[in-house]
């Protein structure tokens, strides 16, 4: 059946679908890039199709980007001791209830930003209030959206992106932007979306947040400023902190497993520490530049405390509560092992030595 | 017919300019004894390579002027060269203008004065980079002098670890810097 909505509707009701992935980024494009006026309220049937649009087309989206995939995770509920055993199965087959999805204010207030800024030159701001569960994946999702148009740099100034913790884990280097890092916000409070129900979302997103974490260390090598480079090592290092932390407290380290699966992409064999600092300026001072050679490694260094957990877990004897759960964690970091960890640490010294080997060889 | 005014404006100074750089790494070192042990063999170790002690640091300066402070207690290490430059810059600027007034000739000044600034900027960063470059060569061998520190120090303190444990049979160093240390308990 087919229905009648006013253009500005439509153009709403465009950008909501290519969030969830009903249509192709590039079919948007044209839309953020310009400006428009939109009045203050949607009709019925608009409101209507945008609520069928998010309601449907988020838990799709959830499913295709990894929720479909048959795996196996700690348990989310298990009495007082959740994430020491193991359920296997897609998403909804692991989970015997999945978490209600309301959608506030927020989100329809995201996807008018989207359309009425040009977000080639991104100066309105956008505000909005709490954020409900839902409101964090149609931010996460909102964000991707931006980045793959092109649009990354609209993120930063938007401000109340950087409401939602989901948006910081799968985009610190955009939410921070280009500004100077002053104290980080506090929406890096990741309890809430690893707690039973809402740690769903974190499970169904693995794979994209692999995907995210890769293409940011790999981004590392065209970064040309020094301070860029701090900045965006501070970012990592404390949402990875924030993030592991919370992990470790919430008995979910499983939901750690997107960062190991990162680290296996980025190293799946000796590769130069050149490969982060490649870009870098080298006509500016050796100080700026070791202070950004060492900032690259901030992801790198937030191994550490995976390793840290990998020893724990091979310690951990067969008659243990957690050792159900310790064999899975090995299991699926495996591919990374030793050999990962030990290319890691390579990378650090050399990132961390007085040397900056790859201007040596330019300059000889 | 109207007329054109042509004013000048001239701008120098003469500036004394420090410039600097310098780098930050650590000494990585085994922990084998209590950090007061470790910290006496570090500031001998170095006291052998011309290093002077200051309480819980040493520092030597370099003929070329590079100094390097080694924390004992923590091992961090700090290399810093500086050089002072002077810098003579002269700015003459000219402009025709339709009426000889007080503001443009102010504005000319001005605009004469900032170009001025401009000039003592590049010369004072392409100093800048001078000493950078000179400092980038002298840290591969600084590198490697403070590997040898490292592996030197770790050596020694082995060997009155190996003292603690018993008696020392033999102990043999290779030129790759492996050490094998037999005790009799």
């Amino acid at each position: 059946m087919r229905a009648r909505v006013a253009a500005s509707e439509h153009a709403i009701l465009t950008v909501a679908r290519a969030m969830v992935g009903e249509t192709t980024a590039e079919a948007v494009e044209p839309i953020l890039r310009a400006s428009r006026d939109l009045p203050p309220a949607m009709g019925p049937t608009a409101s209507a199709l945008l609520r069928e649009t998010l309601s449907r087309g988020v838990v799709l989206c959830l499913a295709r980007r990894g929720g479909w995939r048959n795996e196996r995770h700690l348990a989310a509920r298990d009495g007082d001791a959740p994430g020491k055993k193991v359920v296997e199965g897609r998403l909804w087959e692991r989970h015997a209830t999945l978490p209600p999805l309301a959608f506030s204010e927020a989100t329809v207030l995201l996807i008018r930003w989207m359309v009425e800024t040009p977000l080639g030159i991104p100066e309105k701001l956008l505000s909005v209030g709490k954020l409900t569960l839902a409101d964090e994946v149609a931010f996460y999702l909102g964000c991707d959206l931006l980045v793959r148009t092109g649009f990354g740099r609209a993120i930063a100034p938007a401000a109340a992106l950087g409401k939602s913790s989901l948006a910081w884990l799968g985009f610190p280097e955009e939410l921070r932007g280009e500004k100077r890092a002053g104290s980080l916000p506090a929406a890096m409070r990741f309890a809430p979306l690893l707690a039973p129900g809402a740690s769903a979302i974190l499970e169904a997103l693995q794979s994209d947040l692999a995907a995210r974490w890769t293409e940011m260390e790999r981004g590392k090598r065209s970064v040309v400023q020094c301070a860029r480079m701090e900045e965006i090592g501070a970012t990592q290092s404390a949402v990875l902190d924030a993030f592991l932390s919370a992990c470790d407290a919430a008995g979910r380290r499983d939901l750690a497993g997107f960062v190991v699966e990162a680290a296996a992409r980025i190293l799946p064999g000796p590769v130069p520490a050149a490969m982060w600092t490649r870009g870098l300026e080298k006509t500016s001072a050796l100080r700026e530049r070791a202070a950004a050679r060492r900032a690259s490694g901030a992801f790198l260094r937030s191994l550490a405390r995976l390793r840290a957990w990998s020893e724990e877990h091979r310690t951990t004897a067969f008659f243990d509560d957690g050792y159900e759960a310790a064999q899975l964690l090995l299991a699926r970091w495996e591919r990374f092992g030793d050999a990962g960890w030990a290319r890691a640490e390579a990378v650090l010294r050399d990132l961390d030595s007085l040397q900056d080997r790859e201007a040596e060889g330019a300059n000889a | 017919m109207s007329r054109a005014y042509r004013i000048s404006a001239s701008e120098s100074t003469q500036r004394h300019v420090v410039v600097e750089d310098g780098v930050c790494t650590a000494l990585e070192m085994l922990e084998v004894l209590p950090q007061e042990s470790m910290c006496e063999l570090l500031a001998a170790e170095l006291e052998k390579r011309g290093f002077k002690r200051e309480g819980d640091t040493a520092k030597r300066v370099d003929k070329d002027g590079v100094e390097i402070t080694v924390n004992l207690k923590d091992g961090a290490v700090n290399v810093r060269l500086a050089a002072e430059r002077k810098i003579d810059v002269k700015v003459d600027r000219s402009a025709l203008v339709a009426e000889e007034t007080q503001d443009a000739q102010a504005r000319l000044q001005e605009e004469t004065r900032r170009a001025m600034e401009k000039q003592v900027d590049q010369r004072t960063e392409k100093a800048r980079q001078e000493v950078t470059a000179r400092l980038e060569k002298k840290l591969k061998e600084l590198q490697s002098e403070l590997d040898q520190v490292s592996n030197r120090v770790t050596a020694e303190a082995l060997k009155v670890k190996a003292k603690q444990l018993g008696d020392i049979e033999e102990i043999t160093e290779d030129a790759n810097g492996s050490m094998t240390i037999k005790v009799r308990t």
